[in-house]
């Protein structure tokens, strides 16, 4: 009967224009808060337990193909690789003990001259587990978190260079924001003139230098490394090479390709940047 | 259950409750897949509420829009908000268009509904432009309207699937 009687009544709710308008509303305020003030991390962490079946259930086709992959490895590229490996490996090693020797060398010169000792990294290894299905971000997640010390802002590399930094951490996985998505800033240094300036990430493949301090002398084919100013990244990673300045005079446009691609990596290394033994 | 529709003389039986949080969570975990393999492709919830909000209007509004957006957002870890912000207006559009777009058969509701994704994804990107100050999105995200067009008609006669009768009714 009161169902019958409310059916009846001239009672009506809102539009679904003013509820798409109100829902609108509290979206926007979602949106400045995480995306501006990162206020909702929690929110987000507690909600997440609820839709974690729904990624593993996502993650599951990826999963069956690596399976695939697996069962149909071929065993001669394998081996070939394998063999190309221990080569690299061997002149690496060459080159570490040529490093170890001008590291000791230099810090006997800078006892003699009195100055602080260089900082130094520690590697974390990780693995990314999948790149990110968010269209407007490129970011990979990797299976070390805050468990094995991995913390938001370590520099990411790999074989050729910097590929990205951690932005958020869990527990067991965390999420590496490659250089090239939009927004991500890296300040550099082209050693071969010690300008230092700063990268911003510009999407798809490209960095642009700009934030350039003093004069520009920079020309297309120089390498882009990292300066170490920012505190996190350890100085001298690779980052690209300069291959277009667009525009003259006081701030041109620099265009750097990036050295590494952090898609193509199945293995990352985190680098944390420890301040110098006393 | 009446279905206004001009040409189809199938009986259909009403939308099933249970099928339709099947479809929408299986849209989820589709829309959560990487996608570093095949570049971007369809939007899977947006195209799943598309077809509850025209089948199950009073079932299928700006709540749960909002509410199954969320959860792809944290998902994917995108910017809370993103996807239910282009949900939300999916809804809205096919619920305002919902008369003319049910006198038309699939191929017909995807060449009107192409538009109305295209425009809620620059919806998305416009918002995350003002709010976030990112304009960059993945190579594939334009043509995701035109798969969800071609896909249209295999989900949409999917999911009325278990609604079908198998009888038909004479034209009065």
């Amino acid at each position: 009967m009161p169902k019958t009687a409310a059916h009846l009544s001239f009672r009506r709710s809102l539009s679904i224009t003013h509820r798409a308008l109100i829902a609108t509303l509290f979206v926007l305020a979602l949106m400045v808060a995480d995306a501006r003030f990162h206020w909702l991390e929690p929110l987000r962490d507690g909600l997440s337990v609820f839709v974690r079946p729904l990624v593993a259930l996502g993650q599951l086709p990826v999963r069956v193909w690596e399976a695939v992959e697996r069962l149909t490895l071929d065993v001669v590229a394998v081996q070939q690789e394998n063999a190309e490996l221990r080569r690299q490996l061997h002149q690496l090693a060459v080159q570490a003990w040529e490093g170890a020797a001008a590291r000791r060398d230099n810090a006997a010169l800078r006892a003699l001259l009195g100055l602080t000792p260089p900082p130094h990294t520690r590697p974390i290894a990780a693995e990314v587990l999948y790149d990110s299905p968010d269209p407007f971000s490129r970011r990979v997640v990797i299976d070390r978190g805050s468990n094995h010390g991995v913390r938001v802002g370590l520099a990411v590399v790999a074989t050729n260079g910097l590929v990205g930094q951690v932005t958020r951490v869990q527990p067991l996985v965390s999420e590496v924001t490659l250089l090239t998505h939009e927004g991500m800033r890296v300040p550099v240094q082209v050693p071969r003139t010690g300008v230092r300036g700063i990268l911003w990430g510009q999407g798809e493949e490209w960095l642009a230098l700009r934030d350039v301090l003093g004069e520009v002398r920079v020309a297309e084919g120089d390498e882009v490394v990292t300066s170490g100013l920012d505190g996190l990244y350890p100085p001298g990673i690779p980052v690209g090479r300069v291959v277009r300045i667009e525009g003259v005079g006081v701030a041109p446009l620099v265009w750097v390709a990036p050295a590494e691609r952090g898609e193509q990596w199945r293995q990352l290394l985190i680098l944390e940047r420890l301040p110098a033994p006393q | 259950m009446d279905q206004p529709t001009h040409r189809s003389r199938e009986l259909l039986n009403p939308p099933l409750r249970g099928w339709m949080v099947v479809t929408l969570l299986v849209a989820i975990a589709l829309d959560l897949i990487p996608r570093h393999w095949f570049g971007w492709g369809p939007e899977a919830l947006l195209l799943t509420l598309t077809f509850w909000a025209l089948r199950a209007p009073a079932w299928c509004g700006v709540g749960l829009a909002l509410l199954l957006g969320l959860a792809v957002d944290v998902g994917r870890g995108a910017v809370l908000g993103q996807t239910a912000l282009a949900a939300i207006w999916l809804v809205w559009g096919v619920q305002t268009w919902r008369p003319r777009l049910l006198w038309f058969g699939p191929w017909g509701q995807a060449a009107h509904l192409v538009w109305l994704w295209a425009a809620v994804l620059l919806l998305q990107m416009a918002v995350r432009w003002v709010v976030v100050g990112e304009i960059d999105h993945g190579r594939g995200y334009w043509l995701a309207p035109l798969w969800m067009a071609l896909l249209w008609p295999l989900w949409h006669g999917l999911l009325l699937w278990p609604q079908r009768v198998g009888g038909s009714v004479s034209p009065p």
